[in-house]
């Protein structure tokens, strides 16, 4: 298998994970692509088209999307939002610690975690798309970099209006009982929506592909 | 959305191949089991221009899950293992079934199409 086929089948994967392809299923896709891109030698996204939009239409066959509730996107970050600020706010009270049992919310707190989860998540998100291959000149004019930005600007404009201004105080048991949950929420969604995907015992150095930092990196 | 009527013979061709091509792919099938890529040549060769496996692909998942085929992987001698199709009993009837209603189909169009021909002679 040439670069460019690895390539379109690490994002493929990833696409079948994102749109909630049956896990066996997505594995079994895989391994047959591969072996009709080794054959036909063709380029493929001329031959299989774009990987988002093969997956989509895979997924929407019924039958290969897995059975049971798939989280959207937003209630997952809706969730990593709540564990940022709650966690913020608990280290905080942690380390200074607090006289009456209560931890304080500042208005800087709650600037600097929204400002920066996205800013965080883009960045995640722009290092996973390095890795698809592609380089950081192209990354540099990307959404991503654009939110690093913004996000920058945002937090030196709004911390001068927010300070150390004391929004809310509530009760410390209350508070790390919001972290616990909102973070295990994330890591629960998370693993709901993101199966790991099942290789034909034959096609099992297919692997490489779903695994992070080799995604977009063909196996010597 | 707006349904726009087919203005090239690329799309004409295109949107006749939707009608029947899970059936072809079935009829490739009655001999001889086959894989992905051998079903794509055949059907190029057969006259139907290039198949490309985004069509082909989602169209052989969709027989499958209906159960008018069944799958196995084979090894191959040089490359990955292969995956070939394999018509099912369910299939055969299908495509007797579907294969009767389009003959008839093809009938009625030609019959009406027979017309221009006479008129541009």
């Amino acid at each position: 298998m040439n670069q460019q086929s690895w390539v379109y089948l690490a994002q493929l994967a990833r696409a079948l994970q994102q749109k909630g392809v049956d896990g066996t299923r997505a594995g079994e896709i895989l391994a047959e692509l591969d072996a009709h891109l080794t054959e036909s030698g063709a380029d493929p996204v001329e031959e299989l088209g774009p990987p988002f939009e093969l997956a989509v239409e895979l997924a929407n066959r019924p039958g290969y999307r897995r059975r049971g509730w798939l989280p959207p996107l937003w209630l997952i970050h809706l969730a990593g939002v709540l564990g940022a600020l709650a966690l913020a706010a608990a280290l905080e009270a942690f380390v200074t610690g607090s006289d009456d049992g209560k931890v304080a919310i500042k208005a800087i707190g709650i600037v600097y975690v929204l400002t920066m989860y996205p800013a965080s998540v883009a960045l995640g998100f722009a290092f996973t798309r390095r890795l698809d291959g592609r380089s950081w000149k192209a990354l540099a004019g990307s959404r991503a970099a654009l939110a690093i930005v913004v996000t920058a600007a945002a937090v030196t404009t709004l911390s001068n209006f927010a300070g150390q201004r004391v929004v809310a105080r509530i009760p410390a048991p209350v508070f790390w009982i919001v972290v616990v949950v909102a973070l295990a929420a994330v890591v629960i969604l998370l693993l709901r929506r993101r199966k790991p995907i099942r290789f034909p015992s034959h096609a099992v150095h297919l692997r490489r592909l779903t695994r992070g930092p080799l995604a977009g990196r063909v196996p010597s | 959305m707006k349904k726009s009527t087919p203005n090239t013979l690329d799309q004409r061709r295109s949107q006749w191949l939707k009608g029947v091509l899970d059936l072809c792919v079935l009829a490739s099938l009655l001999d001889a089991d086959a894989y992905g890529y051998e079903l794509a040549k055949g059907l190029t060769v057969a006259g139907f221009g290039d198949i490309k496996g985004g069509t082909l692909y989602p169209l052989l998942n969709r027989l499958e899950r209906e159960g008018y085929v069944t799958t196995v992987w084979r090894a191959s001698a040089d490359g990955p293992d292969r995956k070939y199709y394999q018509i099912t009993k369910q299939g055969r009837s299908e495509l007797n079934r579907a294969s009767a209603s389009w003959n008839t189909f093809v009938t009625v169009s030609k019959q009406l199409l027979a017309r221009v021909n006479q008129e541009s002679t």
